[in-house]
Order: structure tokens, then sequence, then C-alpha cells
């Protein structure tokens, strides 16, 4: 039986670390200690089937409260954000070439550095993307807040 | 004000109380609905994540002489306090309309 309970605590321990960090490195403790005590409950211990009951609404619990913390994160939004601005760069880049004829050059080597050039480009683009929106969407949750 | 969650509702209503940990929390909500409501850890600790950045409750040091010191203590600030009152007469206007229209009876409490 006290197998079963350090088992229980160490999935749980491990589930932890699938909420967003800020809300983990908050609250984590205080989650394991609360599971813990509320598995030491006579009524938990008492038979079988309050047992289960227990373990369910745990297991619900993290289901439903770890997809809510990551929505309220921010990162849903931050990703999408950081998404949209090579996107649009791609499809307005993609506008604008077609009509000036642009031409990849025909030697393999200039091929090449052309490709990294795009690569490095759009990945420049992305990090700034991606700092610029933390940095907006931080400041917007702190006005938010207030 | 928009409506409360049941959970943000039962979680200021056992703080209204007085002070108290998570656990205790916890606790509290289970006795207050005869055992019907049996939060979570998580969905606890983020409603009191949330009432915590709307400046509804704050954490404390705790009493002088703690059961279990490692325990994160929290308590109602004022605007709380308005916050649950606000809500709960809403929830009595809701209760007035229902017993004006026969959906509850009308009973007195002693």
């Amino acid at each position: 039986m006290r197998a079963w309970t350090r088992l229980e605590t160490v999935l749980y321990e491990t589930a932890l670390y699938l909420y967003p960090p800020a809300f983990r490195r908050e609250f984590s403790g205080e989650m394991l200690r609360d599971f813990n005590d509320a598995r030491q409950e006579p009524h938990v211990l008492a038979d079988r089937r309050q047992l289960w009951a227990f373990r369910g609404r745990m297991a619900a619990d993290l289901a439903k409260s770890i997809p809510l913390q990551w929505g309220r994160s921010g990162w849903p939004a931050i990703v999408a954000l950081s998404l949209v601005g090579p996107l649009l760069s791609g499809l307005a880049a993609r506008t604008l070439v077609r009509p000036a004829h642009f031409t990849i050059p025909s030697g393999t080597d200039q091929d090449d550095l052309l490709a990294m050039l795009v690569v490095v480009l759009l990945m420049l683009f992305i990090v700034v993307a991606t700092i610029i929106f933390t940095f907006w969407f931080t400041h917007f949750r702190l006005r938010r807040r207030v | 004000m928009p409506p409360l969650t049941p959970a943000v509702v039962h979680v200021l209503l056992s703080l209204a109380e007085g002070e108290r940990h998570g656990y205790a929390i916890l606790k509290d909500v289970e006795r207050q609905t005869e055992h019907r409501v049996k939060l979570g850890p998580g969905t606890l600790y983020g409603t009191l994540q949330r009432l915590m950045e709307l400046g509804w409750v704050e954490e404390t040091d705790g009493p002088a002489e703690p059961v279990d010191q490692r325990r994160r203590y929290y308590r109602l600030t004022r605007g709380g306090r308005e916050a649950l009152r606000a809500e709960v007469a809403r929830l009595e206007a809701v209760i007035d309309a229902a017993r004006a229209r026969r959906i509850v009876p009308r009973t007195t409490r002693g």
C-alpha cells in the first residue's frame, strides 16, 4: 500500500511539470502537499471505492486545470502572433516576387547561398517577432492586472 | 461585474472567515457544500492566482504560531469582500425572482 502511495505521489509530481513554468514555480509545492494530505484522509484510506474516486477527482482536476493554465499563460497568443509575422511576410514576398520574375541563380553554390539566406532571414524574423510579442504581451497582461 | 464562478464564490466565502492555507480552503469548501463541491488543487490554486491578480485575495505571513510553517496563507482583501457581497446580492435577487415565479417555495429560515 505504501508503495502505491509513493507511486501516486511521483505520478502527481510528474504531472505538475505539465503546468506552465510560472504557475508551477508558484504553486506546485503547495499542490503536492495538498495532494498528499488529501491522500492520507481517513475516508480515502477507508475503502477502495473512495480511493478510486479520489484518483479520478485528481486526474479530472489535472485534465481541466492544465489546459486552462496554459490558456491563461499567454503562450498560445504569443506563438500565434509570432507566426503571423513570418506568414504575412512570406505571402507579401510571394506577391511581390512573382511580377518581378525573380529568377533563382542556376549555379548550385548560389542556390545553397540563397536558401541559407532565406532560412537565416526567416529565423531572425521569428526571433525578433517572438521578442517583440513577448514584451508586448507581458506589458499588456500587467496593465490588465492593474 | 459578471457573475462569479462557483469555485470563486466558495473560495471567497471560505476566506471571509479569516486567513487560511490552501488545504484548509479545500476542506472548508467541502464542509460548506456538504461534500457536493470538491475542489482539486489545480482548480484551487488557479482560482487563488486569479483572485490575487484581481486584488481580491492576498498572501499573508500566516498565524503567529502556524501548525505547518511550510504552508502559505491567504486572506480576503476589502475588494474581495465587496465582490463577494455583490455576488451574494446578485444570487439573492435570482432567488427572489425564482420565488416570485413559484419555482422555489417561499421558505422561512430560522
